[in-house]
């Protein structure tokens, strides 16, 4: 195995993206108000927390440079990364699909509505993962999603957006 | 299964239709009613008591929706970015005026047609009673003479930061010239009260009904900041009666987005100025110890450009800006 | 304690059938609610408020306490079934609900939940009826300097939940106490990581980055274990005989569900804290004094039991300070301390003088609650188990919009469906690189209670940190977070040697 390929490699990798929003986050920290009188700072709690952070990332870094120098690559008790290669891996890029469906679902929540863009990334979804039984996919993704508003409608007086099907409130106000 | 499509697509057709009317109909279909403020509170329970009276009087269903986070700024918002044709309006309440102040949102009064205000819940001065005894404290007189040779240790509690309990505090501050020292309780007037009357800190300057659970009971209060006696309370003197002229309330009121047909405005106002003696309203907020003090529209909006002015002040002395 | 009157009160709550069928409808209502994402009993308390003012007093509060003990529970099917806890107290069900639930022991997790919730529940009110005054007293006498050393005896749990590496568990801790300083601080109202995005003002919703972090981190990984045909379907061919757990499963069980009723009725009785804390410290509790720490979050019937007999403890221990205080334990009983008084009722010390049949009736009303959750849950665990029967292909694209309308639905913003999904990747990168997601959780929960009281401390003594050395409570509590912070460092090196002793007896295996 190679050494890039371990579990210490993907936490030197983790520690080291850490380190930078660490460091991000306490800059940003130190824009906050001061208040004159304060026993203590708006700042100071987060602050305490990106070095409470940022200690523990160092302590990673260090525990995984170790085991990294100390590895032999032929023994099989290595311990191998969880598989984030995009490229060799299909399930990874599934999930990546799935993520930039969500990422377009929040985009077109609003002018879809909801049981609009449920039902067209739910349905895609289904197809992307296997399923091929379109009738059974175009049924449960459009129902299941109308069921819910209804629910939340009538039943809990929830508000959810339509988007271009909203004439359908004023459907289901009238029965 | 064809059919049923065509004819839903009929209804659906007629329905967009027969929305379209002039404002002289209005209203002709059910009204949205924004509430910045979350399902259960306050804001919420009075707002709905208010629609069902509303409802009574103009015969078109009004549905609450919570708009809510973002401290109130959303619901707030939402309701000055509404379509100004007169569907939808919403409850505005104190927090508003501290927006701008605080960088929070541009919007201010200005953004709105106030319809009406409905209730006003006055603050009070109510102290840990031990603490009163030991201290010769008796009244607001003697509180403020005490404070002001302590200047800075007495320790007060008023609900969230930057909420409308905290900055009455400042308000004392700056209507008495006293320096007390505000603590912020994030989860609310519950328990500051409680905080109070464990002795953690000396008082609070909620209203008396979130400290009716401790009045009396290990609470005493010294002054209301009202023009007059709280029914619910008869006991409470005000801090006008003992010759402080101090004032200082939440309030809640109905407004429109800016720009609503003044025709359209002149019948809500109507309608409201009759639902808020509704019989059932009325009992409602009895129970729930929230008093009704209506204002119409010319008055309201005079009584929000007067707290758009007060408000930043008071919160200036409690460290908010 | 007039015990003729208390036989009175039972009598006459148990006997009237309008009280028994408005608890059972609340029951119902809330285990429903409960189990949708996003939808919590303090939503459900509140939309059916207005329904209860045509009602006398005690078939209302039987209709909110149903709704109240029912969510606590509900929220535990969602948990189990989704990898989405249904309500933030059902959060740490999940560690060892969902585990069991991909063992294929679906039914059973949801019974033993439904057990331990009334167990604990029943825990709850035994001790609201007999001990209300004393645990009101200790109540009473935690000020800020408590409730700061409180919250770090709960975070000290996050040790025991961190897993194989304590630095990743506590990077994660700290990651998510972060999280929480998000939006106006609680102090000044000074804006902390908003970058002039209104809807952070208010910080980050709880319930958006639950579900992003479990459930929809899950649906992402599923979909890639569906493709890599790694995903198993589990069977429906689970059998469930019996809709309550056997005897043998109750012997093994009981000790956790006794611990956690009591932790949970103790934490409820706290106004400040409720169940969503209760939780994890009765599972943390647990796990460090269990004598098999390392099978703690594989999906074991104890885990479970711990933390759903300390969700519905905590009902009952909320009702405490109530009561005899007129102070509400946590936001569910703040609204029903809305409900007495819209009856004219002020609860207070004054009400067990003058109310005292009163008092007893809502005692009884919060055992029949418990009751009634039991038997709507008897109902319905067949049903619910079978959802995990239903083709993953189909599930988990109809769970991620379920959950996503959750995220939604709790301020009405798309914002914070954006949140949910933010949190959804960070949850599926945290998943790759093997950090802990559970001590993000309890951060979250807590972040709020430590900062808010440690601030406030500082504030009321001048900066003196000293001044806790004059509060024994919280002095106390230190101590024993300071003992189960060790006590799980010493288990986790324990575990640690037995699995790698274990692979290697593995590695060598092949070699022979």
């Amino acid at each position: 195995m190679k050494k890039t390929q371990t579990k210490a490699f993907a936490n030197l990798v983790a520690s080291v993206i850490l380190l930078v929003f660490e460091i991000w986050a306490y800059v940003q920290t130190l824009g906050f108000k001061v208040v004159k009188k304060a026993a203590v700072q708006p700042a100071t709690f987060p602050q305490v927390m990106c070095i409470g952070m940022m200690v523990f990332t160092i302590i990673l870094l260090v525990q995984s440079l170790i085991s990294l120098k100390k590895m032999d690559p032929d023994d099989p008790n290595i311990q191998p990364a969880a598989s984030i290669n995009v490229l060799k891996n299909k399930g990874v890029q599934a999930g990546l699909f799935v993520i930039v469906l969500c990422v377009l679902y929040v985009a077109l929540f609003k002018t879809l509505g909801y049981v609009l863009a449920s039902a067209i990334v739910a349905a895609i979804i289904m197809w992307l993962i296997g399923k091929r039984d379109v009738r059974q996919i175009l049924l449960v993704s459009v129902l299941v999603p109308l069921a819910m508003w209804l629910v939340f409608y009538k039943l809990l007086t929830v508000n959810i957006p339509m988007g271009i099907l909203e004439p359908l409130k004023d459907l289901i106000d009238m029965i | 299964m064809k059919k049923l499509l065509a004819l839903a697509v009929a209804l659906v057709l007629v329905m967009s239709l027969a929305t379209v009317a002039s404002a002289a109909e209005y209203p002709t279909k059910g009204i949205s009613v924004i509430c910045p403020w979350g399902a259960g509170g306050g804001t919420d329970a009075c707002l709905r008591a208010f629609c069902e009276a509303l409802n009574k009087q103009l015969g078109v269903t009004l549905t609450v929706d919570n708009l809510t986070g973002a401290s109130g700024v959303t619901g707030h918002e939402a309701i000055a970015d509404a379509d100004p044709d007169g569907y939808t309006m919403g409850m505005i309440t104190f927090e508003l005026a501290g927006y701008k102040a605080q960088e929070m949102s541009d919007y201010t009064y200005e953004n709105y047609d106030a319809i009406c205000r409905v209730n006003t819940d006055a603050a009070a001065i109510t102290v840990n009673t031990d603490w009163a005894a030991a201290n010769g404290i008796t009244d607001v007189a003697t509180f403020v003479e005490y404070c002001k040779a302590h200047p800075g240790e007495v320790m007060m509690g008023g609900s969230a930061a930057a909420s409308v309990w905290h900055i009455a505090g400042g308000y004392l501050m700056n209507a008495t010239g006293i320096e007390i020292k505000m603590i912020t309780y994030a989860d609310g007037a519950a328990g500051a009260v409680k905080a109070a009357a464990q002795g953690e800190i000396q008082g609070v300057t909620v209203s008396l009904a979130e400290a009716r659970a401790f009045i009396g009971n290990g609470l005493t209060v010294l002054g209301v900041m009202d023009s007059q006696r709280n029914p619910a309370f008869p006991d409470a003197a005000t801090c006008q009666e003992q010759g402080f002229d101090i004032i200082y309330a939440t309030q809640r009121g109905l407004a429109f987005p800016k720009g609503v047909d003044p025709e359209i405005r002149a019948k809500m106002e109507a309608a409201c100025a009759a639902a808020i003696e509704d019989p059932d309203f009325v009992e409602f907020m009895n129970n729930n110890g929230q008093s009704i003090s209506y204002m119409n529209a010319e008055e309201y909006t005079a009584f929000l450009a007067q707290a758009a002015q007060d408000v930043p002040k008071a919160m200036e002395a409690v460290d908010l800006l | 304690m007039n015990w003729s009157l208390l036989f009175q009160s039972y009598g006459s709550v148990f006997l009237d059938p309008q009280v028994l069928l408005m608890t059972l409808l609340g029951a119902a209502g809330g285990v429903l609610l409960g189990a949708i994402p996003g939808m919590t009993a303090t939503m459900g308390v509140a939309l059916l408020i207005p329904f209860s003012f045509g009602m006398d007093l005690i078939p209302s509060i039987g209709l909110l306490l149903g709704i109240y003990c029912g969510g606590m529970y509900g929220g535990s099917i969602s948990a189990i079934l989704i990898h989405a806890p249904g309500t933030p107290a059902a959060a740490a069900t999940l560690l060892d609900g969902y585990p069991m639930c991909q063992k294929g022991q679906a039914g059973k997790a949801l019974s033993i939940a439904m057990f331990s919730s009334f167990c604990g529940g029943i825990i709850g009110a035994l001790v609201m009826t007999f001990l209300s005054p004393l645990v009101a007293n200790v109540a009473m006498k935690f000020t800020s300097a408590e409730m700061l050393m409180l919250a770090v005896f709960g975070l000290s749990v996050i040790v025991a939940i961190s897993g194989q590496s304590i630095a990743k568990g506590l990077i994660s801790a700290f990651f998510g106490m972060l999280l929480c300083t998000v939006g106006l601080d609680p102090t000044y109202s000074a804006k902390r990581f908003t970058f002039g995005v209104k809807p952070l003002y208010s910080g980050l919703q709880f319930i958006p980055v639950l579900i992003g972090l479990f459930a929809v981190s899950e649906i992402i990984a599923g979909a890639e274990r569906i493709i890599n045909g790694e995903e198993k379907q589990e069977s429906s061919n689970e059998k469930i005989k019996e809709v309550l757990p056997d005897l043998k499963t109750i012997s093994q069980i009981w000790p956790q569900i006794i611990s956690g009723g009591l932790i949970g009725t103790f934490i409820g009785a706290i106004p400040g804290a409720g169940g969503d804390i209760a939780v994890f410290v009765s599972y943390g509790f647990n796990k460090s004094f269990s004598k098999h720490p390392e099978k703690w979050g594989t999906g074991i019937p104890q885990g479970v039991a711990s933390t759903e007999s300390a969700n519905n403890g905590c009902s009952g221990g909320a009702m405490i300070p109530l009561l005899s205080l007129g102070v509400p334990g946590d936001a569910v009983t703040a609204i029903i301390l809305g409900a007495f008084i819209m009856k004219g009722i002020q609860p207070g010390p004054t009400m067990y003088v003058d109310k005292l049949d009163t008092v007893y009736c809502v005692f009884a009303a919060l055992m029949l609650a418990n009751l009634a959750m039991l038997i709507v849950g008897c109902c319905g665990v067949r049903f619910f188990a079978k959802i995990v029967s239903v083709e993953k292909k189909i599930l988990y694209p109809i769970i991620l919009v379920i959950s996503l309308l959750g995220a939604f639905s709790i301020n009405k913003n798309v914002f914070d469906v954006g949140v949910c999904v933010v949190f959804g990747i960070v949850g599926w990168l945290m998943n790759k690189f093997e950090f802990p997601l559970s001590p993000i959780l309890l951060a979250l929960i807590l972040g709020p209670m430590c900062e808010q009281n440690f601030v406030r401390f500082m504030d009321l003594n001048n900066g003196n940190f000293g001044a806790i050395l004059g509060r024994p409570i919280a002095i106390g509590f230190f101590v024993v977070a300071v003992a189960v912070v060790l006590f799980s460092i010493w288990n986790q090196q324990k575990i640690n040697k037995r699995e790698a002793e274990a692979r290697k007896a593995a590695a060598q295996k092949p070699a022979e």
